[in-house]
């Protein structure tokens, strides 16, 4: 079983990511790719930047990755989240999961970006075409808005 | 008294000024009295303070939990990964 992880300041290669991961015991390979949008909330979008606390972050995908290999018994795992700044349709997020069939594959696929959106301490700053920035989920402005998204 | 080291990111780093300092607090403080010392040391406002989630040594911790000699304390806007 593979499991690979990187939360680094790097350029997501998604063609090369792809390729390096072959496992012929898994029939089902599922990939996810989180990109950056032009567009939030009706704003536009100029680009993203992303900063973690890495060593936290990486101890949470690989609870991640532990909880999502006993729950649905896939087999090969790789997370790579990009940090620093992002240009629009840049890949933030890789996400490949292998199993033998492709129903697990796909739920432990979600399972984990879901949770990883949930917990790991990740940031992420937007920068608009009108010239301001804002901390996504975050609205720390004085008076914070209730809402919290994902 | 004991040190801690709080760490600090995003909004809060650019709100602090800094992204880490060595804090002195009193011995059996909790992760709350950790937050009350943001707000009052630090010009938090309490509308953030109430969104903060806390990590100690990279797991999330509650309230209440003592804070040791030496313990990594991070204060976690909502996060935005992905």
């Amino acid at each position: 079983m593979i499991t690979l992880i990187e939360v680094d300041h790097f350029k997501i290669d998604t063609a090369n990511c792809r390729s390096q991961h072959v496992n012929f015991a898994c029939g089902g390979l599922v990939v996810f790719e989180g990109l950056v949008r032009n567009n939030h909330e009706g704003r536009q979008v100029k680009g993203l930047s992303y900063e973690a606390y890495i060593p936290m972050t990486k101890k949470i995908f690989e609870q991640i990755i532990e909880e999502a290999r006993a729950e649905f018994g896939i087999k090969d795992v790789v997370i790579l989240h990009r940090l620093g700044d992002l240009d629009l349709g840049d890949c933030a997020v890789w996400i490949s999961v292998g199993a033998e069939h492709r129903k697990e594959a796909f739920l432990a696929c979600e399972y984990i970006i879901d949770e990883l959106k949930r917990r790991a301490p990740i940031w992420k700053k937007e920068h608009y075409l009108s010239g301001d920035s804002e901390w996504v989920a975050c609205h720390c402005h004085e008076e914070p808005k209730a809402k919290i998204h994902g | 008294m004991i040190q801690v080291t709080h760490l600090y990111f995003a909004f809060l780093r650019e709100r602090i000024g800094t992204d880490q300092e060595v804090v002195e607090i009193p011995e059996g403080s909790t992760v709350r009295s950790a937050l009350d010392w943001l707000v009052s040391e630090r010009g938090v406002p309490l509308s953030i303070q109430k969104i903060l989630k806390v990590a100690i040594n990279q797991e999330y911790a509650s309230m209440d939990l003592v804070l040791k000699q030496g313990d990594e304390i991070v204060f976690i806007t909502p996060v935005a990964g992905g």
